[in-house]
């Protein structure tokens, strides 16, 4: 990992960190369609698979989504699928940001995020770090990637269905 | 002092599994008991071939893979001769494991516990400190890591043998072989190669149930209607429907399939009808010999038109292998590992994983909603005692399979391949004749 040294704008730290509070919020709250919202069209979300980092042409991943496979997930979701019947009750918690990079349209930023997942009496927590690549619109920021590094991701899940 | 033995060689307790299987259902007992769980590891695994791996995962002398044999962890490693050995991943000093990663590669593994090394073809080096050994009639030779004794391949795909002899690797696939093909075939070098990675899931159930789902028809519109829907293509819900021209199949020795070629044709005959369609067959027929071959294969888009269920359990779905690992009687890990075809374009192979993750992995559109009924079915499975929740039924379509060329059909939604895999199951846990008594 980088140390970065870069200048940060405070305000730009607010932004970033308030972005990504109400992004999460709205994971916790179910809020799917706003959540998409935040994306931009050209938007991924990417939830790699053994290690945090490869080539995705070459490697699976547990979710590479475009913005239209996204809205199919969300679909499903809403739809109620049979290993969401009983919803997964979620928390996503958020730390340690540093923005990595800013060209002025895109901001990279890193956070520590951990989902706290129960469903039924299952609890479960998913730990790991977060790299936002989010750009500069006239509508506010919005996601053009959001890579979630899970540090248990060659481990053998019960599932991750709630993830969107 | 005296210790009493424990009592080797001896039938293992537990239900007779003979009292378990009937033609058109099956005892609970199957997926609870722990006795027979134990006869399972040595009846089955010790015994069948059991896949460990693909040739493409160790393609080079050094390379190496983990997996397990039950639950006996093994190593396939490729040796500097290229022959490909499957031995145990435990020191012949102590037992600890010798080899810790999923895969890499090494021309010894060195045990951490007293130092031992063990060359990539399982024979010990030297113990270390070795004067010690002196006049204690120490002979290296006896310290090689056990080794499998039988490994063969069909079509990359490696299998071990813990019994030195019997039916042969092909003879054992028997009728699940041309499926094989018919996946890797349509690669453009006719070969496959298992580097991508996997999606990895456990559940709190008896390994054989995910064996059996991967060949279960009955369950796809309902299981995952939620998937067939939001694809916004409601007409996929036909090829598991009740009026699919789909078949189950029972293919002996265990092995099962979903043959959904019959509904797909019509897609693909569209597709091989345009000018790039004959170009493919084409191509392909130079490889394969025949139009006819060509078609078929091209026709099945590799697996994308039948499930395929290797007994005791690998399942061939997609792009897929799918391994099913037991852990305990109630503990089952699943790998699933996407494979990409060579000589096929950086785009089609993308395109492949992209589609694999559609459906499955733990936060895939359909496979969580697999491991959730699996959940729900071993909650219901407890249920000591109640009047008439011993046994469950397989007896869809029971009455009303044809046998074709050895191989027992039923409709695609009927139980053809569970009934077939549970006699198999039976002749191994309770082999007749000379075996016995």
């Amino acid at each position: 990992m980088t140390i970065t040294d870069m200048p940060v704008d405070s305000s730009t730290v607010t932004e970033v960190e308030q972005f990504i509070f109400n992004e999460l919020l709205m994971l916790d709250e179910f809020r799917y369609r706003d959540w998409l919202d935040l994306f931009a069209e050209d938007g991924l979300f990417w939830l790699p698979s053994n290690l945090d980092d490869y080539d995705p042409a070459k490697h699976t991943s547990i979710i590479y989504n475009d913005k239209n496979q996204l809205a199919m997930r969300i679909k499903r979701l809403e739809m109620g699928r049979v290993v969401q019947e009983i919803r997964s009750r979620l928390a996503h918690q958020v730390s340690n940001l540093l923005i990595l990079e800013d060209d002025g349209e895109v901001i990279t930023a890193r956070v520590v995020l951990t989902i706290f997942e129960v469903q039924r009496s299952r609890k479960s927590m998913y730990p790991g770090h977060c790299i936002y690549k989010l750009r500069r619109t006239d509508e506010g920021l919005k996601i053009v990637l959001k890579k979630q590094c899970l540090i248990d991701n060659d481990t053998y899940y019960q599932h991750l269905a709630f993830m969107v | 002092m005296t210790i009493s033995e424990p009592a080797l060689g001896v039938q293992a307790r537990g239900p007779l599994p003979s009292d378990l299987v009937r033609p058109d259902r099956i005892h609970r007992s199957i997926y609870l008991d722990e006795d027979l769980f134990k006869t399972e590891m040595e009846k089955i695994f010790n015994t069948t071939w059991i896949y460990v791996g693909h040739e493409s995962e160790v393609a080079n002398p050094g390379d190496y893979k983990t997996a397990h044999i039950g639950l006996q962890p093994v190593i396939l490693a490729r040796h500097e001769d290229n022959e490909l050995y499957v031995m145990l991943n435990r020191c012949t000093h102590r037992g600890a494991t010798v080899c810790q990663e999923a895969k890499g590669n090494s021309s010894y593994f060195r045990c951490e516990y007293h130092g031992w090394m063990f060359k990539n073809d399982g024979q010990l080096v030297n113990p270390t400190f070795s004067e010690r050994y002196e006049d204690t009639g120490f002979d290296k030779a006896d310290f090689t890591l056990p080794r499998a004794p039988r490994v063969d391949s069909y079509r990359g795909m490696v299998f071990a043998s813990l019994k030195p002899e019997g039916e042969s690797l092909v003879d054992f696939l028997g009728n699940a072989a041309p499926f094989i093909d018919l996946a890797f075939d349509i690669a453009p070098e006719g070969t496959v190669s298992v580097n991508s990675g996997n999606h990895k899931y456990s559940y709190a159930g008896n390994w054989k149930f995910q064996s059996e789902n991967g060949v279960d028809g009955y369950h796809p519109n309902f299981t995952h209607k939620s998937y067939f829907e939001s694809t916004g293509v409601p007409a996929v819900m036909n090829i598991f429907g009740a009026k699919s021209e789909g078949r189950a199949g029972a293919l002996g020795n265990g092995h099962g399939v979903l043959d959904s070629r019959p509904m797909m044709r019509e897609f693909g005959k569209l597709a091989l009808d345009s000018p790039q369609g004959k170009r493919n067959i084409a191509k392909l027929a130079e490889r394969l010999g025949s139009t006819e071959a060509a078609e078929e294969v091209l026709l099945s888009g590799g697996t994308g038109g039948f499930n395929l269920l290797i007994y005791p359990n690998i399942l061939m779905i997609a792009n897929q292998i799918r391994v099913v690992n037991p852990r305990s009687v109630l503990e089952t890990d699943v790998d699933v590992y996407p494979y990409l075809l060579d000589g096929a374009t950086d785009e089609q192979n993308e395109g492949r994983l992209r589609s694999h993750e559609e459906f499955y992995g733990a936060a895939g559109g359909g496979g969580p909603d697999d491991v959730e009924m699996f959940r729900r079915v071993f909650t219901g499975l407890n249920c000591q005692g109640f009047p008439g929740a011993d046994w469950l039924d397989l007896s869809r379509g029971f009455t009303r399979s044809t046998i074709e060329d050895g191989i027992e059909w039923g409709h695609v939604t009927d139980e053809v391949p569970q009934r077939g895999y549970y006699q198999k199951w039976l002749e191994d846990m309770e082999p007749t004749g000379s075996e016995g008594s």
